[in-house]
């Protein structure tokens, strides 16, 4: 089942780690179940690199954690969003797609646009 | 558990969390990842993994574990570390704004604590200020502690002689202790040929050794070399910082450049260090300018210093100089009955003086003491009223911890105020002690708060605000905490754990001030001895000044008595003189010779007839002048037969028989036969003990000394008298030096000076601490009689009388006080031993004193206490049975 992932550029998995706790709080494992579920399996990650992001997230006060107990009656430790953690993804959410836009523009680009793009006023 | 061991616990705890700390980040970062990794394995196993399998693959997706837990416990230790620290300052910052509602809500009682912390520490800033000044401040040169006073001494050590530049050659010969050994004088010279005119500036001499003492290095320049201390070199000259910059500009370009001083030209070599000050008795600070001591005729005598060897102690080296004055003597008979003291620093002070410091430093420090146990009863009384409140925070999930620290801010907040209010207070008694001071204290000249006095202010602040608030805070925290559990209830046992202490504080703050009663009473009674005691003459209207001839003028003796004889003349033309005379001090001073005493026909006196003896040259009206009677014999009016005039009580003391007339003495085993020709009756010195105060004797002065005195005594107020005397002896002689003119009452106040600053500050110490003491008894009596209204409304109701009621208040409160006053007076027969060397006529075991202070604290505490007690007799039985 485990296909090799992408890689993926450094603050990516933050930004899908703050999208992800943005619907309910989660615990580390919970997290990286949607994370691939909503990926389609094509997104997956080392454990170790979630549980970096997820540090790191709590330390930058993006999330804070709050041990619980879950669903299978173990203690676990929740995540949560905070308010400058939802500001911060929306911040990141908006530059992401910019991003995105704009590399797909440039693969599914027809070559007339580039042209015009470049010296712009010719036939 | 005592409160000591609760201390230590969390002190403990406090060291432990730490670790503690870091462990818990450890083990919650393995519960995380372990979750994780059960999760996966768990997953895998119901997709039909084998156990074994599963585990390893679940380990196997997780990645680098150990670096990612590296990496984690890293971020979490330091986010813990930053979360504890905003946590923290967030609790001082609640606490801080905490306690200052509180006093808001509690103006009366802080700003009597307020004012009585910055009476207390106040006056302890100023009294350990003067003290630091005068006895701990080192010499600001390297290894200090081996620079060292050397000075000549009668042999009983009581009298300090100056020593003179060959002497000092000789001890250096004589003894191998020191690294170096000099000399200096202060002197005053003029300079001229300046911007600023003629200058009269104040110098010093130092011997070629005196730097190497010290251990200085120059500013600029250089310092003298041994050759420029020699007769006939050029004269140098080297400049103190001060001076160089307030008169030269601070220039570099000043080595080289003249000066002239006294009329000669000197060459400036070099420029001092600006914290140069010369050790002595009185520290010598505000040199403007420094000259070599050549040693010549002119220059008789100066202060000695040295540096010992390293490792040589005082009693060695003054054991090693003692045995140089005994070689001396067995060639000089003047060096006989004569010894040598070296002194470190901290025996510069007089005894006499370091032991009046250390008296205030202990009073002072009671009166402190005293403070912080009014404001700590205060605090008590405010936390019984406050249970209410602590006992919601208990409940709200404050730990006992937490409750202490809030009290205990609340006293740093009262003790930080009292700390300012106290910078002031001192500011206040260091005027009033500079005003008031002695001539002992004249080094205090000058003196300012300074930053290190501040900084004490501020230390000592917090630490009292640590004694007094340390019991109330424990126990306004322990009473919190047990009325939260236990619902609406006023708890009575708590009330009185504190109200017990308070009058335990009360009853020690008696004692303490009993204490400073009886002492400075003692003080009192001294100084009202040394006013009552009999001068043995007529001190009005006296005056005295020492007068020197010109050598170069009268350079024979036969010169000089025709002079003496014309200024005596002249000064009884002055008007408004009724009496003068030539030779003799203004009285009560005399001056001072040592000896072995012999008696002509008395082999065997006592072993401690003593080696100091008043001595003065006196003319034959000398006694009429000043008013003492002649009480046998006759008074010689020349030196044939080597003559003496001794006072009565040497004269009881060898022949209580009265025949001492025609008796002979010598002072040394190759000295004269003196005879006795004339008793006169006693002069005293008030406040003195020493042997040259009781016994004098008296040649005759026949005016062959080129150093003479006149004494004069006008009839009434003479504001001109020196003027006068002035140009008396002007029209003799323009070149007579006149000294200055002092008055015998001004004599005798000065011996008086220094037991009277020590009996006012005392006095104003125990007043104090009366004053407070009484404070802290109303206000525990007052609280007692508001608690216990409904006991007192029952009692009236039963019949008590108002009269009984105010009885039984006063009878308490005063059985508190004379608990305190018992502990008081026995500790007082103890605590007067601190005072017994400064006691004059009076015994350490006084009754008369201890009765009156007894009874004046007995009496200020019945005043206090009847107050209140006059309130619970008009407490109406039904209004206070219905207030409950």
């Amino acid at each position: 089942m485990a296909r090799n992932p992408s890689d993926l550029m450094h603050g990516t998995l933050d930004v899908l780690v703050l999208k992800t706790l943005s619907w309910q709080p989660m615990h580390g494992y919970a997290i990286m179940r949607w994370i691939e579920r909503r990926t389609g399996g094509v997104l997956g990650f080392e454990d170790a690199a979630l549980y970096k992001a997820l540090h790191r997230l709590e330390r930058s006060g993006a999330i804070e954690a709050e041990w619980g107990v879950s669903e299978n009656n173990r203690r676990a430790k929740y995540y949560r969003l905070t308010e400058p953690g939802r500001r911060e993804l929306a911040a990141e959410a908006t530059s992401w797609r910019r991003y995105a836009a704009a590399v797909v523009a440039v693969l599914d680009g027809e070559r007339r646009d580039v042209i015009d793009a470049l010296e712009p006023g010719t036939a | 558990m005592s409160w000591i061991a609760q201390g230590v616990r969390g002190v403990r705890r406090a060291f432990r969390l730490e670790r503690w700390m870091g462990e818990q980040v450890e083990r919650e970062l393995d519960d995380e990842f372990r979750f994780h990794l059960e999760m996966r394995e768990g997953e895998l196993r119901d997709a039909g993994w084998s156990p074994e399998a599963a585990r390893a693959e679940a380990r196997r997706r997780f990645g680098d574990t150990d670096e990612a837990r590296r990496y984690c416990r890293a971020l979490d230790h330091r986010g813990a570390r930053e979360g504890r620290r905003r946590e923290w300052a967030r609790g001082w910052g609640q606490d801080l704004r905490s306690a200052v509602r509180q006093l808001r809500r509690a103006p009366t009682l802080a700003l009597v604590a307020v004012l009585t912390l910055s009476l207390g520490i106040g006056a302890t800033t100023a009294i350990f200020s003067v003290v630091h000044r005068l006895m701990l401040a080192p010499l600001p040169y390297p290894d200090a502690d081996r620079i060292v006073a050397v000075s000549q001494t009668s042999a009983q050590n009581d009298v300090y002689i100056a020593a003179s530049p060959e002497l000092v050659d000789a001890w250096r010969e004589g003894s191998s202790a020191f690294e170096h050994l000099g000399i200096y004088t202060e002197a005053q010279v003029v300079r001229t040929g300046s911007d600023d005119g003629r200058e009269s500036l104040r110098a010093a001499r130092l011997s070629a050794e005196v730097p190497a003492v010290l251990g200085i290095r120059p500013q600029l320049g250089r310092l003298f070399l041994a050759e420029e201390a020699r007769p006939g070199a050029a004269p140098v000259a080297m400049l103190a910082y001060g001076y160089w910059q307030r008169a030269f500009g601070g220039r570099d370009d000043v080595i080289g450049e003249p000066v002239t001083l006294d009329g000669r030209v000197h060459t400036i070599v070099g420029v001092l260090p600006r914290d140069f000050v010369l050790p002595s008795f009185s520290p010598v600070r505000d040199r403007q300018v420094v000259l070599p001591l050549v040693p010549d005729s002119t220059i008789g005598y100066g202060f000695a210093i040295g540096r010992l060897r390293e490792g040589v102690t005082t009693a060695v080296a003054s054991a090693q100089l003692s045995a140089v004055m005994r070689s001396l003597a067995a060639q000089d008979p003047q060096f006989e009955h004569l010894s040598a003291r070296v002194m470190r620093q901290e025996e510069f002070l007089g005894r006499g003086t370091r032991q009046m410091l250390l008296v205030f430093m202990g009073a002072v420090t009671v009166v402190l003491l005293i403070a912080c146990a009014n404001v700590a009863g205060l605090l008590l009384a405010r936390a019984a009223a406050r249970q209410r409140e602590l006992a919601v925070r208990a409940a709200l999930g404050a730990g006992r911890r937490r409750l202490v620290r809030q009290l205990l801010t609340e006293s740093a907040l009262l003790g930080v105020l009292g700390g300012v209010g106290g910078v002031g207070v001192a500011w206040l008694g260091l005027r009033a002690v500079m005003a008031m001071r002695p001539p002992s204290l004249d080094e205090l000249e000058g003196m300012t708060l300074d930053p290190q006095v501040l900084l004490g202010a501020i230390a000592l602040a917090l630490v009292t605000s640590l004694v007094f608030g340390l019991a109330p805070a424990m126990l306004g925290a322990a009473e919190g905490l047990r009325a939260s559990l236990v619902v609406g209830s006023r708890s009575a046992t708590g009330h009185r754990r504190s109200q017990r202490l308070r009058a335990a504080l009360v009853g020690g703050e008696v004692a303490l001030s009993v204490v400073l009663l009886v002492c400075a009473g003692l003080l009192v009674r001294s100084v009202l001895a040394m006013h009552a005691v009999d001068v043995g003459f007529d001190p009005r209207n006296l005056y005295g000044a020492g007068i020197t001839l010109p050598e170069v003028r009268y350079s024979t003796p036969e010169s000089r008595p025709a002079v003496y004889a014309a200024i005596r003349e002249r000064l009884e033309t002055i008007p408004g003189v009724v009496a003068a005379s030539v030779g003799g001090e203004v009285p009560p001073d005399n001056g001072v010779t040592f000896g072995k005493l012999e008696i002509d026909g008395m082999p065997d006196l006592p072993a401690d007839a003593p080696s100091t003896i008043g001595y003065d040259q006196v003319s034959v009206d000398y006694f009429r002048v000043i008013g003492t009677p002649l009480l046998a014999g006759q008074l010689p009016s020349d030196t044939a037969g080597s003559p003496i005039v001794i006072n009565e009580t040497f004269a009881r003391r060898f022949w209580p028989d009265g025949r001492a007339i025609g008796e002979r003495l010598r002072l040394s085993e190759n000295g004269a036969w003196r005879t006795v020709v004339g008793i006169v009756g006693d002069v005293r010195r008030p406040g003195s003990r020493s042997s040259a105060n009781e016994l004098r004797m008296h040649v005759p002065f026949d005016g062959t000394s080129p150093y003479g005195a006149i004494l004069v005594r006008t009839s009434g107020d003479a504001p001109q008298l020196r003027a006068s005397v002035e140009r008396a002896v002007a029209g003799v002689d323009p070149d007579i030096e006149l000294h200055e003119l002092r008055t015998a009452e001004g004599v005798i106040a000065t011996s008086i000076a220094g037991p009277r600053f020590s009996m006012t500050l005392l006095g104003v110490f125990a007043v104090v601490a009366l004053v407070l003491a009484t404070v802290g008894l109303y206000g525990v009596v007052s609280l007692a009689v508001t608690q216990r209204t409904r006991e007192i409304g029952v009692r009236m109701a039963l019949g008590a009388s108002p009269r009984g009621v105010t009885a039984m208040v006063v009878r308490q409160a005063m059985l508190l006080a004379g608990g305190g006053l018992v502990a008081g007076l026995a500790a007082s027969v103890g605590a007067v031993r601190a005072v017994r060397g400064m006691l004059y006529g009076v015994e350490p075991l006084d009754a008369p004193t201890f009765v009156v202070a007894a009874a004046s604290l007995a009496v200020v505490a019945f005043v206090a206490a009847l107050v209140p007690a006059r309130r619970a007799a008009r407490v109406d039985a039904m209004v206070a049975l219905r207030a409950e």
